[in-house]
């Protein structure tokens, strides 16, 4: 077949032609036996195709495929995704917040506990001069203005 | 398909049992063995996975998708991995394939039936493998000739000489086994 339309008879058959070139083609037809014959045997054949039962995969299939996608490494994305649910981080929530009560309360006594050390360090002088032993906080201010303290009770 | 290059695979399942009948069909035509099949429907489904992140939402996902498949199984039966199989009726344990139910027609008509199929299936075969994606894209799947020319990379002309050259192709075996099986039936009744 020599026509020059003939490449473009399947498209013609599909519809995939623009207006102009479909009625090219259409022209065409209408004095071309040979075109004819061979436009009318494509419409058959695809007719004929859009027949064929299809391919039914199996249903072990789909258990291969997410098996395997389940196997894959997660992206970081995903990652980070899950360690933000809410599943995952009320827990690690109230374990911080455990955390920073313990760090307060720790770090609160020890600071009172730096505090006294240091008192005691200050006035280490005083409290051998006086032999005192077991003071509170309180009584680390009487002993350090004690010398004041004596001279306002015996003027 | 966002969700699933988040790595969400409740998303990929869905994706999956939406499209998952249309890559089989595909790699099918491509390969005409039903393990085959389903091994390249498997390792298409997975890159899928894989490279989710390429995917940009002002592409089509189905172009998207058949861009994958096209690739993953011209790749493969370039490299050897797949030969076209010759055209049988049943798979490796016996099953019969891409064959309606029995009860469904005649068994003039299933007979029939298996023998276009296998015309068709043959006439798959001679033709070159972008012939035949183009052919199995247009034919079985109704993709248009522009999506076709995305998922090939080519050009919209090239694809109508593809698909026009195909479906010639197709259109002369299956008019020979015409003239053959039912030329002598036809004259006999």
């Amino acid at each position: 077949m020599s026509c020059t339309v003939e490449e473009d008879l399947t498209a013609y058959v599909d519809g995939e032609l623009s207006m102009v070139e479909a009625a090219r083609v259409r022209s065409h037809l209408a004095a071309c036996a040979g075109c004819r014959l061979t436009e009318a045997l494509l419409r058959r054949t695809m007719a004929e195709v859009a027949m064929l039962p299809a391919y039914e995969p199996s249903p072990a299939l789909r258990r291969r495929v997410l098996a395997e996608v389940e196997a894959l490494p997660r992206p970081w994305s995903e990652r980070v995704r899950r360690w933000l649910s809410p599943g995952a981080l009320a827990p690690a929530g109230v374990a911080l917040a455990a955390a920073a009560v313990v760090a307060v309360v720790v770090g609160q006594r020890t600071a009172a506990e730096r505090r006294q050390e240091l008192a005691v360090a200050e006035n280490y002088e005083l409290l051998t001069d006086y032999e005192l032993v077991g003071l509170a906080p309180g009584d680390l201010e009487v002993v350090e203005h004690l010398d004041q303290l004596l001279k306002e009770g015996h003027p | 398909m966002l969700r699933v290059a988040a790595g969400d695979t409740a998303a990929f399942a869905a994706l999956y049992d939406r499209h998952h009948r249309s890559v089989a069909r595909f790699a099918h035509r491509f390969v005409q063995d039903a393990g085959k099949a389903e091994e390249l429907t498997q390792d298409i489904f997975v890159k899928v996975y894989r490279h989710a992140g390429r995917y940009r939402p002002q592409a089509r996902f189905r172009t998207f998708l058949f861009r994958v498949a096209a690739n993953h199984c011209l790749n493969e039966v370039r490299r050897g991995e797949y030969r076209v199989a010759h055209v049988s009726d049943h798979d490796e344990e016996g099953r019969a394939l891409e064959m309606p139910a029995p009860e469904a027609q005649s068994p003039e008509r299933a007979v029939e039936g298996r023998e276009l199929e296998a015309t068709v299936a043959a006439a798959l075969q001679r033709l070159s493998a972008r012939e035949r994606t183009a052919f199995a894209l247009c034919r079985f799947e109704g993709m248009a000739y522009r999506d076709i020319a995305e998922v090939l990379s080519a050009s919209e002309a090239a694809v109508k000489s593809l698909i026009h050259r195909a479906t010639l192709s197709v259109a002369r075996a299956v008019d020979a086994w015409q003239a053959g099986a039912r030329g002598p039936a036809r004259s006999e009744a």
